[in-house]
Order: structure tokens, then C-alpha cells, then sequence
């Protein structure tokens, strides 16, 4: 019976713009591949193919409203809307999915191909992301395996010590040493990085959604241009404050202006 | 006669400036409020051509809209704008251009040009175009607004001609994680306060109850560890007692041999017979006292002296004394009396 009411429900409404909330979350997640199986079924015409993974983009989405949060609806979702030529979308839920897990190779690759589709009106650094140095074989670290390292640290200090007090060995007593040294250093790691957090937490991504996007002194537009050059979809930025329908952003390179709130996706749950 | 009442007619409209004739005779009001007016004033008929009819969607034409005065003209109408017409705006897009085109073949002829392209491809005609002129011959002068259509111009427009392009992209972007993990709600990681609160206290009480327990097992633990560590000693000092007798090259020899074996199995020394330096060396890496690498050094170099002096030894030393000696300073330098 589901199969069919999952049939008529996707002839009947082709195009999605919002997905009926009677269904559950396993037939929305079925409809977002089948749209995007479409999608790929016919990538040898753009036409016919976009709207699919608009669709599939719009059921992925729904399930993040849902409450679905793990790197691989991210990267769905922003494989979709990126094959959907919704840039901003596609960077935004890349980034979502890199800050669940920074190590992901797909979610990565896939904000290369997006930050390499995005239009910057002026050479230089304007707007643009700052370079990764990091060599890509390098695994991120991530703060839950700083915590369990200090933990191990921390223990391992403990056990060496009173080792060394029944041993009197100094060997046990210099490795004990190191494992507080190496504990104290994992431990201000950990709070360098919940620090970090916090502030992205206080300071959302914020991506361009829309071209030639002025960053202007103040919150209208009867406020001039804070400069000259305009900014596209896709640019990334981090949300400082918001006014009245717009939006103060701070790009990589720390310039600050205001832009439409319509004119930028914010990352809000 | 009809002429000369015409002239009679145009009177007064003649003997005004020429700026305010017009507004003067066109009343404002019955205006039609959603047609352009053409500020025509006189009597028209219109026409329109297309050329061509046959195109493509998306490709341009000219439309040509005729207004041909038959009656004397009190005021010659003005290019109407057809984006303010819905069925025009719906259907077109305008071109830039068209109104260099505007001709005036004759005095009673007005011709206007305006380049439209269809937008789509179900776009199957020219509709109507609507000319608003004011007829002043109409008695009632609120009723002298007139609109003259023209007729609907067929039109056959084909779909515009699209080329086939594939979706650009690298093969991972065509790919999708499917089932029950795009499902899952992950939690972003906080640092467990308690379990961080039970670590911090938990690992030294634990310790300490460990060290503390295991005295209290064990009381004499170090000193039996003492005794484990002293067994190297004891074997050293068993072998000694036996070399007393030997004469003193191989007395020598042994008591070396002996002092070697104990360093080795306590300090680490090197597999062969230690230098008098590597002796020195061994016992000060393991934290002995100069004095006591110094001593060893010595004792090295004595037996060295008595084993290999080209002329045999030349004075009697108590070799294997020594030996003992040296043996019971360096326990006696690891385990003082204090720590027992």
C-alpha cells in the first residue's frame, strides 16, 4: 500500500516545493533517491535533469528539517543542489556536513567542485576562502579523540606515579612527567577547540545566495557601498549580527558590511 | 458649405496657443484607465502587419501599427507604449530599435515600429492592438474616447532550436549514500562534565588506594625486592671466593670476569669485557657516583696491569678483595640503609 501511495503522490506532485508532513521520515529519504536516480538517469540532458535533483535537494532538505543531522545527508544534499546549479545550498551543506565530521574525503571534495564553480568579481582574496595548507593525508583532529587522549594521558601520568613511589625508578618517574606534560597540552587542546566552537556557534556560516551582492555600511540601502566590488553566490562568510531584514557578515579576509538578509543563506537550524 | 463649417469648427481650437490646444479639448476624465492612450484627437482608423509570421521562438519581427487619420486631425497621435498591454507584456519580449523605424508616409498617415520577439513557442498570435483616440466630433465630449482594434495577426512560431547539455560534474557528485544512516540525528560532542569530574578524582584515588593496599599486603615488599636485586651480588661474591687460590694473572682474569658478569647483569654493561673507561661510563649512566665509576675504573686498569705487564706482575695485589669491595659499594650506593 505504501509503494503505491508513495507512486501516485510522486505523479501527482512533480515538483515539490514542500514536502506533506504525513510523511514518514524513511518514504521522504525513498522519494529523495528515486528523484535523484532520475536525476542521474537522464544527466545527458541538463533540462530534464535538474529539476530531479531540485526535488531530491527539496525531500534531502526536509529531512534536515526533520531533525536528520549526519555527514551523509549532508553530502546528498549537497551533491544535489549542487547538480541542481544551486551553489550556496551545495556550499552550505558541505560545510554543515565538515563540522560533523572534518575528515569525510567526499564531503571535502565536494566543497572543492563548489568552491571552484563560484564567480569572484576581482582578483585577490576578496571573498574568497582562506588556503588550506594542510597536506590531504593529514586527518583532521577532532575534539572528542583530544579529550581521550588526555584521558589516557592523564591515567597512564596517575599509574606511572605511584609505580615510582613503590619502584623509586626514574624511568617511571620521567614517563610520568611526560604523560601530565602530554595530558595538560591534550587538555588545552580540548578547550581550544569547545572555545572554537562556541564561536562558530555565536558566528553562523553565512554563504551569498545571490549575484552582485554589495557589502554596504549600514542595514539599507540608502547606505553606501562599503566597497566596490560586488559578491557572488556561494562566497562564505560568518553571520555577526542581524537588523531589520539584514544581515552583518565578516568574509575570511575580515571585511565587514551589511547585505540583504534574502541575499544570504545563514547556517540556522 | 460642410467646409466651411469645419473651418468655423476649428475656430477657436486655431486661435489658441498651440501648447494648450489640446489639453484644452481632451477632457480628462473617460479616459479608458487601462489602455495607453494615444493623445490622438481627430478621427482614425488602425492596422497592423508582422513581418515576418513565420519564426522561431525566441527570434525577432517587426510589427508595424498603420494609424490613418479621416478627419482632420486636431491632434496627431503618439507611439503607445505595448509593454503597458498584459497581452502583449505575457506573450513578447521588446526590442530595442524598433522606434527608429517610425515612419510618416503621409500627412494623414502615421506609421509606428516595434521589434517583439515570442518568448515561447505557444505563442500563436499577434493579438489586437488597442488604439485610444479622442473623436472631438462626438457630441458628448466624455464619450469621445474611441478604441480602435486592429486584427489579430496569426503568427507561426516554432520552439526554439535547444542543443542537448549534459550535466556537468565528476562522477562522485552522481552518487548517494542510501538506507538508514541519512537518517541518523548525531549530537555535536560537548566534553562529558561528570565523566571528566569522575577521571579527574577517580584515577589518584585509585592509585593511592593501590600504593596504600599494597603496603599494607605486601610490607615487605622492598625489601624482598631489595633481596631479588641483591642476587647478582651474592653470585658475583660466591665466584670470588673460589679465585683466592689462583695465581695472580688468572686471579686477575677472573676477578674482571666476575666484576663484568655483576655489571652486566645490573647495569646494562657491554656483552664482552668492559674497558676500564666503559666500566666508568656504565656506572655513571646508571646514576652511580663519580667516585664509584672512578673505583671501577681502577679496578679495571689493576687487572689490566696484571695481565698483560710484559714482565709478569709486578707488585702482589689482592685483586679478588678488591672485586668484593667494589661489589658491596655499589649495593651499598643503590640500596642505603635509609630506604630500607
Amino acid at each position: 500500500m505504501a509503494p503505491v501511495a508513495l507512486l501516485i503522490f510522486a505523479v501527482l506532485a512533480p515538483s515539490h516545493e514542500t514536502v506533506p508532513s504525513g510523511l514518514a521520515n524513511a518514504d521522504v529519504a525513498r522519494l529523495a533517491e528515486d528523484e535523484f536516480r532520475r536525476g542521474v538517469e537522464l544527466r545527458g540532458d541538463r533540462d530534464k535533469a535538474v529539476p530531479h535533483f531540485r526535488a531530491a535537494a527539496d525531500y534531502f532538505d526536509e529531512l534536515r528539517r526533520r531533525g536528520a543531522r549526519n555527514p551523509e545527508l549532508y553530502r546528498n544534499l549537497g551533491n544535489a543542489c549542487l547538480l541542481a546549479d544551486d551553489l550556496p545550498c551545495a556550499v552550505l551543506s558541505y560545510r554543515r556536513g565538515l563540522a560533523l565530521d572534518p575528515n569525510d574525503a567526499d564531503l571535502q571534495a565536494g566543497l572543492n567542485e563548489a568552491r571552484g564553480r563560484v564567480v569572484y568579481a576581482a582578483p585577490g582574496g576578496f571573498g574568497r576562502p582562506p588556503d588550506d595548507r594542510r597536506p590531504p593525508w593529514l586527518p583532521r583532529m577532532r575534539s572528542e579523540w583530544f579529550f581521550a587522549g588526555a584521558a589516557v594521558c592523564y591515567v597512564a601520568a596517575c599509574f606511572l606515579l605511584t609505580r615510582w613511589l613503590m619502584t623509586r625508578s626514574r624511568r617511571l618517574l620521567a614517563s610520568a612527567v611526560v604523560a601530565f606534560v602530554a595530558a595538560a597540552g591534550l587538555t588545552a587542546l580540548v578547550v581550544q577547540a569547545v572555545r572554537s566552537e562556541r564561536e562558530e556557534r555565536d558566528r553562523p556560516l553565512a554563504v551569498v545566495a545571490a549575484d552582485g551582492v554589495l557589502l554596504r555600511k549600514g542595514d539599507g540601502l540608502a547606505y553606501p557601498p562599503r566597497y566596490e566590488t560586488p559578491l557572488n553566490q556561494g562566497v562564505e562568510a560568518r553571520r555577526l549580527f542581524g537588523r531589520d531584514g539584514w544581515v552583518q557578515i565578516e568574509l575570511s579576509g575580515g571585511e565587514v558590511g551589511w547585505a540583504p538578509r534574502e541575499d544570504v543563506l545563514v547556517d540556522e537550524p | 458649405m460642410p467646409a466651411f463649417r469645419t473651418r468655423l469648427a476649428l475656430l477657436p481650437f486655431l486661435l489658441l496657443p498651440s501648447g494648450l490646444r489640446a489639453d484644452a479639448e481632451i477632457p480628462a476624465v473617460g479616459r479608458p484607465a487601462d489602455l495607453p492612450f494615444s493623445e490622438a484627437s481627430g478621427d482614425f482608423r488602425v492596422r497592423a502587419a508582422a513581418a515576418p509570421t513565420t519564426m522561431e521562438a525566441e527570434t525577432p519581427f517587426t510589427l508595424t501599427l498603420t494609424v490613418e487619420a479621416v478627419a482632420p486631425v486636431r491632434q496627431p497621435p503618439r507611439r503607445i507604449d505595448l509593454r503597458e498591454l498584459p497581452a502583449f507584456k505575457d506573450r513578447f519580449d521588446f526590442l530595442e530599435g524598433g522606434k527608429d523605424d517610425d515612419r510618416r508616409p503621409s500627412p494623414q498617415v502615421w506609421e509606428f515600429a516595434y521589434r517583439l520577439q515570442p518568448k515561447r513557442g505557444d505563442v500563436k498570435a499577434v493579438p489586437g492592438v488597442p488604439f485610444v483616440f479622442f473623436n472631438p466630433d462626438i457630441q458628448y465630449p466624455r464619450k469621445g474616447f474611441q478604441v480602435a482594434y486592429t486584427d489579430a495577426i496569426p503568427l507561426t512560431v516554432a520552439p526554439h532550436e535547444a542543443y542537448v547539455v549534459p550535466v556537468p560534474g565528476p562522477p562522485f557528485l552522481f552518487t548517494l549514500a542510501v538506507g538508514d544512516p541519512i537518517l541518523r540525528r548525531w549530537a555535536a560532542w560537548t566534553p562529558p562534565g561528570l565523566l571528566t569530574a569522575v577521571l579527574l578524582l577517580a584515577a589518584p584515588l585509585l592509585c593511592l588506594a593501590w600504593f596504600f593496599g599494597r603496603r599494607r599486603l605486601y610490607p615487605d615488599a622492598a625489601r624482598v625486592a631489595r633481596q631479588r636485586r641483591s642476587l647478582a651480588a651474592r653470585r658475583a661474591l660466591a665466584a670470588l671466593r673460589g679465585a683466592k687460590r689462583l695465581p695472580p694473572v688468572q686471579q686477575a682474569a677472573r676477578s674482571a670476569a666476575v666484576v663484568a658478569d655483576y655489571l652486566r647483569a645490573r647495569f646494562d654493561a657491554p656483552a664482552e669485557e668492559p674497558t676500564p673507561v666503559e666500566a666508568a661510563d656504565c656506572l655513571s649512566r646508571a646514576g652511580r657516583s663519580p667516585a664509584l665509576a672512578e673505583r671501577a675504573a681502577g679496578f679495571f686498569r689493576a687487572c689490566d696491569a696484571v695481565r698483560f705487564a710484559p714482565d709478569g706482575p709486578a707488585v702482589r695485589a689482592d685483586l679478588t678483595g678488591e672485586a668484593a669491595a667494589f661489589i658491596l659499594a655499589v649495593e651499598a650506593e643503590t640500596w642505603p640503609p635509609s630506604h630500607s
